[in-house]
């Protein structure tokens, strides 16, 4: 096989400082699929952008068929062969599929859109790669694995030879996943070269060649998958063994804190995101709940606290009603939350870390004097919170989007976890966040459970984080409750995950009690 | 009576054509992606150098090329701030009204010597009125539609233009697909900053035929802040209208037509005309939120019985 | 990081600096190209400000509008909305506060008391008239700048009503109000100046606002508010609330500068037309950054350049308007995000590859 993609020594510099690529060195052979893995914040997504020209970078090169690329834009390196499909679909929703395939090299009748022929080629191109799919149907109507499908013939159809594809199967089914594996094969035989970037190493090992891993922004080199192991390739971007398991005993639970029952909760399109959805979280215990993405979890965060507005069924904090309180009101009643958006919700990046760990309680007497805000207080109570929860940083007034992501949580869980709350609403705590962050934030959680009583409803996609961290878990499909176990550590991984996909459904009977 | 209809609809849309072309020039940056708040400072400029430029060539032609080039320089300045200095829109064309009023105002005062008008300073020149053949004898409508400015008529067909290069070329579509998702449109290949660029010189040239309008056809030179806030109050029309050039030119008509109602009712007493001139400003915010109640009661009809609906539908697989 | 933090810091000051000097620049380049005595005009510009103690107190006088105005926009800029009726609420509430303080003139209260309950009564003005706006912006979503503009034209128009209609003096031969009584003005403060006692209540609320930002609940839900809306909600702050009244107390600020400026500086209401202190508040808000310690500074600077405008065209036959030419330049200049952004980068690319090899090297 001949090498068709060379990266030397690129680095990239934010213009925050943050190294996110240093020296990053490795090359691709055509017809070969190449996986490309790392941690959240390992820096992939930047070197996936300034291989496709859409970030630039202060040392380094790319060579493609030995040719150096100097590429200002993702069309550059469109122009150069090199394509990317991205995890966010860059699709235009009014516009039908043919014409979101052909925008940028629209064929054209005078000055004006020739929407046959457009409809013709992509047609064409659909059968001859073997996708099936109307190319006048609008995006907006089609599902995601079209939505992926459309993507890639709109790379192919450009005449990339290099792919480049950003977690694909993050949003697709199992059965989507295995036609997108069977087609990706039919494109490295006609000699395309592909990066997969994915964090879930059992596709890799599947479907990748070799495998070209990243810690830290530095590049750890290339291996023949043949000669690896899910261990080792794990090994390698977390850098040693985490032994992440913890002992924790089982809970003492007290009584009902939150208590939901019959909730619907509708969208803006009729769909009923939440329905139907029973449960409680007593005093004293974490209850988990797993779903794939997408399921409902957002929208039940946003109802239990109160940012967005429930239709029917109900949810009571310590017996009282979530509708028709304030969000302040529910957190002046113990309700504390930690978003799964920290970026842009959970905390206010442009804000100092001291603005962000007070902003649930400025108001209140402790931290007033007079009518104006005591600041030696405020100042006293976010140094101890810095120094508690370990917070890298130079000292209170520090903008958070100076941090790593995380410290940046570390900002968010001291402010959320030193609110006196007992009910506590953690979603994705520990996403894309580095490993001593992420045990430091589960102990909490545990702890903060089962020795001050608070009760915890954990929302995550990982379920080693689930496994370890709930009493009980809930799996959520579909805006509905499907599986239920009373003990989380006697659950299997794989069984959650057939819950999780609607491979398998407990029967009402089967959850009673178990809610 | 019949008089009076006439003059009143023959007002209507005399006075509608600078609102449209301002709609317009907001509705091709709208599609873009974004809100084009400087239209006012683009027709002022405009004004000005049609005037200028007509005084100079004694061509009535090149004093409307004039004032479009003007439009198509501030919209060129615009892009150049807000695309190349990514800087933050509304103040952006915050500055440049205030640029473009002050700027006028100076260049005015620097030709004439004296701040009012450029009347008997500048020999500029009126774009003709048009009588067309067969409808001028129509009774009734004939002297609504005939005899106008033919700058009232060309608004016209700047909305039909408008709408064909929006949704029937490549120009359009990529234009659309860039004000949808720039991120879409950028993986492609497209340009975003030079789409919007476009579309800003397309709507400085419009917005620059509005301010041709006014100095060139409504009266025959230029005073100072004589646009008067119909800039805005096209922004507005473009706005209820949610993108469509149509619409939005609907909607300037309903707006020129408060104008009509205001000119018409000045002629009486002097006290109560300043309450008359308030008329299309009152009438824009009122339009602007009956407008935004209607849509967000519908919104909120259709959302109620989507969920009534989910809520029976629920109910109903719970009994089976 | 501290480094970054640095250089971040000495930028941001760095930025307006330089966008000042290079608004102030081209001002001047205007001006050599455009007069016919260049060596006069620049003369008469930049150091003309300086040269009589009328002139010296001119400045200040044109200063005391633009802080009310100023710190007026820090409340409309620090939640985000763009609300500009300051200027239409500016004439406004100088009409009110003349008809008012015609109105009361039998009332017999003390200078004190007559001027505060004046200056309130424009501060109510300015509360209700921009909360309009701001409440149709929240609740409907309307934009607010058409908003706001369009009701600026209304309150011209309204003004000029009551200007011809109720308050007139027909015993003058030009359009103006009857003289406001003696004891409701701010005198003198120097002889000679033109340096009212205003100025006091210009520097107090200076003072007030700047503690109101940074010391109050308020400030600080404005500012979170205005840094990340969503953040504020979810967090329990009522946002909505929170930006209708920024708003009104912006608005508020505009209200007292106009009563002021009437009491002040005019013994008659005499505008016919928008006056453009609403529209420099806007300048010296985007210079001060937003925030209200610096308005002083950034009101006197801009004061300075009018009373610089004022000098050249009242000695040579350049309008004032000119003047735009700064305000313009320097507005886009700053809010343009990637000016001197490039310098910055590099600077900052550069400390932070110094400071991976002196790790490196540890």
């Amino acid at each position: 096989m001949s090498e068709l993609l060379r990266v030397e020594n690129l680095t990239k510099v934010y213009s925050n400082g943050f190294v996110a690529n240093s020296d990053i060195s490795f090359s691709v052979n055509a017809g070969e699929i190449h996986a490309l893995v790392g941690e959240n914040g390992a820096g992939k997504t930047t070197l996936m952008k300034m291989l496709f020209g859409m970030e630039d970078y202060q040392k380094g090169a790319i060579y493609l068929n030995d040719k150096k690329l100097e590429m200002k834009s993702a069309l550059d390196a469109i122009h150069n062969g090199i394509g990317m499909i991205h995890q966010h679909f860059m699709l235009v929703p009014s516009l039908s599929i043919a014409e979101n395939i052909v925008l940028g090299i629209e064929p054209t009748k005078a000055v004006m859109f020739n929407y046959k022929e457009a409809v013709r080629m992509t047609s064409e191109a659909a059968k001859k790669y073997g996708f099936d799919l109307d190319v006048t149907q609008r995006v907006s109507d089609i599902s995601v694995g079209s939505m992926q499908k459309v993507e890639i013939l709109k790379a192919l159809i450009r005449g990339v030879k290099v792919l480049i594809m950003d977690e694909p199967t993050a949003v697709l089914t199992p059965q989507e996943t295995r036609e997108l594996f069977e087609q990706l094969h039919r494109l490295q035989e006609q000699g395309y070269a592909i990066i997969f970037i994915s964090h879930k190493l059992e596709e890799i090992m599947e479907l990748c060649d070799r495998v070209t891993v990243l810690r830290k922004g530095k590049c750890l080199g290339t291996y023949d998958i043949s000669d690896m192991t899910q261990e080792r390739i794990s090994n390698l971007m977390i850098g040693r063994d985490v032994e992440l398991r913890f002992q924790k005993d089982d809970p003492e639970s007290g009584e009902d804190l939150l208590l939901v029952s019959d909730l619907i909760v509708v969208g803006d399109d009729g769909k009923r995101n939440i329905d139907g959805v029973s449960f409680r979280v007593r005093a004293g215990e974490v209850v988990g709940i797993a779903g794939v993405e997408g399921s409902g979890q957002t929208e039940l965060a946003a109802a239990i606290t109160g940012t967005e507005p429930y239709h029917s069924g109900s949810i009571t904090l310590s017996g009282e009603e979530i509708r028709g309180h304030t969000v302040r009101q529910l957190r002046e009643m113990g309700m504390a939350s930690i978003h799964e958006d920290r970026m842009t919700i959970g905390a206010s990046v442009n804000q100092s870390i001291r603005d962000n760990i007070i902003a649930d309680r400025f108001y209140r007497p402790e931290f007033r004097k007079f009518i104006f805000t005591d600041k030696k207080a405020i100042d006293e109570f976010v140094d101890r919170c810095i120094e508690e929860f370990e917070i890298a940083c130079d000292d209170a007034d520090q903008p958070v989007r100076m941090l790593s992501g995380g410290n940046i949580q570390k900002v968010v869980v001291a402010r959320e976890f030193t609110s006196g709350c007992r009910f506590i609403l953690a979603s994705q705590p520990t996403r894309g966040i580095d490993v001593g962050t992420t045990e430091m934030i589960r102990k909490r959680l545990v702890s903060m459970s089962h020795e001050n009583k608070v009760a915890t409803l954990l929302i995550s996609a990982d379920l080693n984080e689930l496994l370890e961290v709930s009493d009980r878990l809930l799996v959520l499909r579909r805006g509905k409750i499907v599986a239920a176990f009373p003990k989380a550590s006697e659950v299997s991984e794989d069984k959650l995950g057939e819950y999780m996909l609607g491979i398998r459904t407990m029967t009402p009977q089967e959850m009673e009690g178990l809610l | 009576m019949i008089n009076f209809i006439t003059n009143f609809g023959f007002s209507v849309l005399r006075l509608s054509t600078p609102i449209i072309y301002a709609a317009l020039a907001c509705t091709v940056t709208k599609k873009a992606g974004l809100l084009n708040m400087s239209v006012e400072g683009m027709m002022l400029c405009a004004a000005l150098l049609g005037v200028i430029s007509s005084a100079l060539t004694q061509s009535v032609l090149l004093g409307v090329l004039g004032a479009m080039l003007a439009g198509c320089l501030v919209g060129a300045l615009i892009s150049y701030v807000n695309l190349v200095g990514k800087s933050e829109l509304y103040l952006t064309c915050i500055a440049i009204n205030l640029m473009a009023t002050g700027g006028t105002t100076f260049a005015l005062y620097m030709i004439t010597g004296a701040k009012g008008t450029t009347f008997s300073y500048l020999a500029s020149l009126a774009v003709p009125t048009i009588q067309i053949p067969i409808i001028k004898d129509i009774p009734l409508l004939g002297p609504i539609l005939s005899g106008h400015s033919l700058l009232t008529y060309l608004a016209f067909l700047c909305t039909a233009l408008i709408w064909w290069l929006l949704f029937k070329t490549r120009l359009g579509l990529r234009l659309r697909s860039v004000g949808e998702n720039p991120h879409a449109a950028e993986s492609v290949g497209i340009s975003v900053t030079r789409i919007r660029t476009t579309a800003y010189l397309i709507a400085g040239a419009v917005a620059g035929l509005g301010g041709a309008f006014m100095s060139m056809s409504y009266v025959a030179w230029f005073s100072r802040d004589m646009v008067a806030g119909r800039g805005f109050i096209g922004l507005s029309a473009n706005n209820i209208a949610n993108g469509s050039p149509v619409v939005a030119t609907i909607f300037s008509m309903l707006f020129g037509m408060a104008d009509t109602v205001a000119n018409i009712l000045q002629l009486t007493d002097a006290g109560i005309a300043y309450f008359v001139k308030m008329l299309p400003y009152v009438i824009t915010i009122v339009g602007m939120v009956v407008m935004s109640v209607f849509q967000i009661r519908r919104r909120k009809h259709m959302k109620q019985k989507a969920v009534a609906a989910a809520i029976q539908e629920a109910a109903a697989e719970k009994q089976t | 990081m501290k480094n970054v933090r640095r250089v971040e810091a000495v930028f941001e000051v760095l930025r307006i600096v330089v966008a000042f000097l290079v608004a102030y620049g081209l001002t001047l380049l205007v001006l050599v190209i455009i007069s016919e005595d260049p060596a006069q005009a620049i003369y008469s510009f930049t150091v003309g400000p300086f040269t009589t103690p009328r002139r010296i107190g001119g400045i200040i006088q044109k200063a005391v509008p633009l802080v009310f105005t100023g710190l007026g926009m820090c409340f409309m800029y620090s939640v985000n909305r763009f609300n500009l009726s300051g200027e239409g609420i500016f004439i406004m509430s100088a009409c009110i506060t003349t008809y008012f303080a015609l109105s009361m003139q039998g009332l017999g209260l003390p200078k004190w008391l007559y001027i505060l309950v004046l200056l309130a009564i424009g501060a109510l003005v300015g509360f209700v008239l921009a909360s309009i706006p701001a409440i149709i912006n929240v609740k409907l979503g309307a934009n607010i700048i058409v908003l706001s503009i369009m009701l600026n034209y209304i309150l011209l128009y309204f003004t000029q009503f009551v200007l011809t209609r109720v308050v007139r003096d027909v015993g003058v031969s030009y359009t103006a109000s009857y003289e406001i009584p003696v004891t409701a003005r701010f005198g003198e403060l120097i002889p000679r100046t033109g340096i009212h006692t205003g100025v006091f209540v210009a520097l107090l609320f200076c003072v007030v606002v700047t503690v109101l930002f940074k010391k109050t609940s308020l400030g600080f839900e404005m500012r979170t508010v205005g840094s990340n809306p969503d953040f504020a909600v979810q967090i329990g702050i009522n946002a909505v609330t929170t930006i209708v009244l920024a708003q009104a107390l912006g608005g508020a600020l505009a209200g007292v500068g106009g009563s002021l400026e009437q009491l002040a500086m005019n013994s008659r209401f005499q505008w016919t037309e928008l006056t453009n202190h609403g529209m420099n508040g806007v300048v010296v808000a985007v210079l001060a950054k937003k925030r209200p310690q610096y308005v002083i500074l950034t009101a006197l600077l801009m004061a300075y350049i009018r009373q610089g405008a004022q000098v050249v065209s009242s000695s040579t036959d350049i309008p004032a308007e000119f003047i735009v030419l700064v305000q313009g330049v320097i507005i886009l200049m700053v809010a343009a995000e990637t000016f001197l952004s490039k310098t910055r980068n590099k600077i900052i690319y550069e400390s932070a590859l110094r400071s991976t090899e002196n790790s490196n090297a540890a």
